[in-house]
């Protein structure tokens, strides 16, 4: 390299480390408001770097990072000292986040399967025939995303689906992840996403995360927590006390300032049994609870979501069977222990911050827990002040901006509508200017059922032929695999994958499409506080990839050419139509004039109206361009300025929130302005140990890799450093099972099995009677070996909690 | 050839914090920068990527740095950039195959 060039390098990276020692340390700087000030101070010394800002592209943290250009090339990345979220500080991944773009072997060319060979076609023969297939059948067609999809490529796949081809069978692969923190938030405030915000997690005194590993999952949120007195937050100097409530030991509980372990399920027990406590020795917050709460329960027979009131005398007789003492050995969590937290709560003067992610979500009672813990928050009055807040995270960018509040969910439809409800079909409709029941008022499949609808033959009931999936990887990802997505499936179906590398799903698919990614196209997250984030295209996409959103306008357009009336409007216009400045039809189904337009601008002022139907109010694109992000809902203030919203329901704070009200929960279900406070019984895991299968089996993410891997893996870094999955065991497992580290042992559960290398004293330790797997090794499917079982309301799987046992390879045995 | 930025957070125990510092002042290929509080801001210019993430984790396991986060990262003409590279998109191996080759070397200093 040019020295001079090197040189350059090195300023650049010694201020932008310097900016970041000093942002956490002095005032924070305010946001930029021009495209110049968002440049880090060393941009303009001459090394010929463009400067673009974006968030990066993996977790749902949002960090933002400046992506530096040269020719046509990401040559440089650095934290972006502008963002709130990261304050120029970025994880191990998100500083790798440049190379993601460069592996070997992106993908370049649709690629059709003849026999067990891939044939590359053109573009035009590709969108043609998923055309036709749809065609043929539209009722039989399935759209499966992602909360990795940006907002306007959900929206996009959204609008064609439920207003074009009045097909409800979509839904992303934020059911794996998120769906009963959705379920938590709808049951209690009746409305989704959290009220609080990361800037809880400076606020608050005690911060704890339930079944939670944010040092390895969330880094730089977390480091928000245990590095306070760098951080600067004034009056907050002291760092927070983490208490980390989890099944296994890990890099957060090392950090930690307590580790309680608990026994599967046993956050449920746990919640109820401080609640127990909270109402029986009357150290509740009466009057908060008189004020802004009712009392639910599940209904005896049929249980819905909904639930039926019962009353105060009512929970806390019901309550009464969660003794210290049954908690205690429900959890694991000595009485003590179980005390000490109750006392906590009943402790007005600390501010308390629960935080959770997959270990909450991923469970048969995701909804239950969710919302204990949110009714613990309300029943001790920690709730709608700075530092007291529960609140989910989430895995992926944008999870919450596209999937949750864009509505890709099989029941969903944009700003909180659902298909079910006809006022509401009728309301997109509408915005959408299509004909009178167009929207299919019959919720799709949700995940599970659609991949099961689509492994089953035709013949036997199996009613999904043709699948779409875009931006995720399935056939890793899955719980149970070998049921919901085998290798071999009936000669009928047809896969259909669009991604960026080759993975476990392209390696079964049809037809795979070569998609661009994160800074080759324009784009718009929504992270897990609510905030809407922008960036611009930077680079082109290698060879012939293209973005997502475009496949779905063009195959949408093909189905316009072929006379599918769903593809039109109550005018005869195609549904995506874009005009110009003049008022003239851009043809945006064409690559080559894709980016004559901002197509995502487009779309994002469209569905901007839905927002504004739920006090989810978003502010016009522009506002985005000069910010690092804006936390709904925006409004306008009387001067012009667009104002974002820390704290939901908070007089004060949210626009929304009228009259002399402390607190106001607007889209409360039972519409008298009061927060739900729930009970639900403890219920013992779908599956437990037991003499065949003697082991718990959890799954989860590390540090260094992202979900599958299939990004991460193609960074030599993030690889070297995390080079294989494996099975964490703890030593005293290892001890009576003669197993040594670094041994090669199957993993083998009633539903399948894999081969995996034993890490004793590992990155975490599970207790005795327990093993962990990650999941983002390819080449060794952990997913085969899970449980597809699921909450009955949120319908998302449990990953966390399976039987299994440890044996070793059999002579002649394989494992592929 | 990667040139990093690095916020170093160091120990409050003045001993390991000074030790660190020493470390980081006799390795050519680091620069130091601000101290501000625990925080140091450092640069690190290696030949390639292996040997970043090497003197990383050199520097992590020093008992006077408490945490390190990344503040900039050039990769320009990394000439690692095809270590983990899959066979091309028509064969549609998998990338793991590669992995596998190499696990052995790897994971005696990294993994299980």
């Amino acid at each position: 390299m040019d020295p001079k060039r090197r040189a350059f390098l090195k300023t650049a990276a010694m201020a932008a480390a310097t900016s970041a020692v000093n942002s956490r340390t002095q005032a924070q700087p305010p946001l930029a408001t021009t495209a110049t000030a968002a440049l880090p101070p060393s941009a303009a010394d001459g090394g010929g770097l463009q400067w673009h800002k974006a968030p990066c592209r993996f977790c749902g943290v949002g960090c933002h990072v400046q992506v530096g250009v040269d020719e046509g090339r990401v040559v440089a990345v650095a934290g972006d000292r502008h963002a709130d979220v990261s304050k120029g500080l970025l994880c191990v991944k998100g500083y790798h986040v440049g190379s993601i773009l460069y592996g070997s072997d992106r993908l370049t060319q649709p690629l059709l399967r003849q026999g067990d060979e891939f044939v590359e076609i053109s573009w035009q023969q590709a969108i043609d025939v998923i055309a036709e297939r749809i065609a043929r059948a539209p009722d039989r067609f399935a759209f499966y995303g992602s909360g990795q999809w940006t907002i306007a490529e959900g929206y996009a796949a959204q609008k064609f689906m439920k207003g074009g081809l009045g097909n409800n069978h979509i839904d992303p692969n934020a059911r794996l992840c998120m769906a009963s923190a959705v379920t938590g938030y709808l049951a209690t405030y009746g409305v989704d996403e959290p009220a609080g915000t990361f800037d809880d997690i400076d606020a608050c005194d005690v911060l704890i995360t339930w079944g939670n590993n944010p040092a390895e999952s969330h880094p730089v949120l977390f480091s928000r927590a245990i590095d306070r007195p760098a951080h600067g937050v004034k009056g907050r100097a002291q760092a927070a006390r983490v208490i980390d409530l989890g099944t296994r030991r890990t890099r957060t509980s090392e950090l930690a300032s307590e580790f309680i372990l608990l026994k599967p399920h046993g956050d449920v027990a746990l919640a109820l049994g401080i609640m127990h406590l909270l109402i029986s020795e009357s150290r509740y917050d009466r009057t908060f609870v008189e004020q802004f709460c009712n009392f639910r329960a599940l209904q005896t027979e049929q249980p819905t979501l909904q639930g039926e009131p019962i009353s105060f005398a009512e929970f806390s007789r019901r309550l009464q069977a969660y003794t210290p003492d049954r908690v205690a050995e429900l959890s694991g969590v000595p009485v003590e222990k179980l005390r000490e937290l109750a006392d906590l709560f009943a402790d007005r003067s600390v501010r308390i911050t629960s935080v959770w992610c997959m270990g909450m979500n991923q469970h048969t009672q995701g909804t239950a827990v969710n919302s204990l813990v949110h009714g613990l928050h309300l029943l001790s009055g920690h709730f709608g002040r700075p530092g007291d807040a529960p609140t989910s995270l989430t895995g992926q960018p944008s999870a919450c901006g596209t999937v949750r509040e864009v509505g890709t969910l099989a029941h969903a439809l944009p700003g909180g509508r659902l298909v079910a409800n006809e006022e509401h079909r009728a309301q997109c409709e509408e915005l959408w200017n299509l004909p009178q029941g167009r929207i299919n008022p019959k919720p799709g499949y949700d995940t599970l059922r659609m991949f099961a609808q689509f492994a089953t033959p035709s013949s036997e009931g199996g009613d999904i032929d043709t699948l779409f999936v875009q931006v995720t990887n399935p056939a890793q990802s899955l719980p149970n695999i070998n049921r919901l997505m085998p290798t071999e499936r009936p000669m009928d179906k047809f896969l259909i994958v669009a991604d960026v590398y080759p993975t476990a799903t392209t390696q079964i698919a049809d037809l795979v499409l070569p998609a661009s990614m994160w800074v080759e196209k324009n784009g718009m997250f929504g992270n897990s506080e609510r905030r809407t984030q922008q960036w611009f295209k930077m680079i082109d996409p290698p060879g012939d990839a293209r973005d997502d959103c475009w496949m779905t306008i063009a195959i949408a357009h093909r189905l316009f050419e072929l006379g599918y009336e769903g593809m039109r409007d109550r005018n005869g216009e195609f549904i995506f139509a874009v005009k110009d400045g003049d008022g003239q039809t851009v043809p945006v189904w064409e690559w080559e004039h894709y980016y004559d337009t901002n197509v995502d601008k487009a779309l994002f002022e469209e569905y901007r109206r839905f927002s504004l139907l739920k006090h989810k109010n978003l502010a016009p694109y522009e506002e985005y361009v000069s910010a690092r992000g804006l936390r709904w809902p925006v409004v306008q203030d009387p001067d012009g300025s667009w104002r974002e919203t820390k704290l939901r329901f908070v007089a004060g704070e949210d626009p929304f929130v009228k009259g002399d009200k402390r607190l106001d929960f607007y889209h409360s279900t039972t519409q008298d302005g009061r927060a739900q406070i729930w009970f639900h019984d403890y219920e013992a895991p779908a599956e437990m140990p037991d003499e065949e299968y003697p082991l718990w089996l959890s799954t989860g993410r590390v540090l260094e890799q992202w979900h599958t891997g299939s990004m991460t893996n193609r960074v030599p870094q993030l690889h070297t450093a995390m080079p294989i999955g494996y099975v964490e065991v703890n030593p005293s497992d290892a001890e009576a099972l003669n197993l040594r580290s670094g041994e090669l042992v199957v993993v083998e559960s009633r539903r399948g099995a894999v081969e995996l290398p034993v890490w004793i004293q590992g990155r975490g330790t599970p207790p005795p009677g327990s093993v962990f797997a990650p999941f983002f090794d390819q080449s060794r499917l952990i997913n085969r070996v899970t449980i597809d079982a699921r909450d009955p309301f949120s319908k998302q799987p449990d990953y966390k909690k399976c039987a299994v046992r440890i044996r070793r390879r059999r002579d002649g045995e394989t494992f592929e | 050839m990667p040139v990093s930025g690095w916020v170093v957070t160091l120990s409050d125990r003045p001993a390991s914090r000074a030790a660190a510092i020493r470390w980081i002042d006799q390795e050519p290929r680091l620069e130091r920068g601000v101290i501000s509080g625990q925080r140091m801001a450092v640069v690190a210019d290696t030949t390639h990527a292996a040997a970043d993430r090497e003197l990383w984790s050199q520097l992590e396991s020093l008992p006077g740095v408490v945490m390190i986060e990344v503040a900039f990262i050039g990769f320009e003409d990394d000439d690692d950039s095809d270590d983990t590279a899959a066979p091309t998109a028509i064969s549609l191996h998998r990338p793991a195959d590669r992995l596998l080759q190499t696990e052995q070397t790897e994971s005696a200093s990294h993994g299980p």
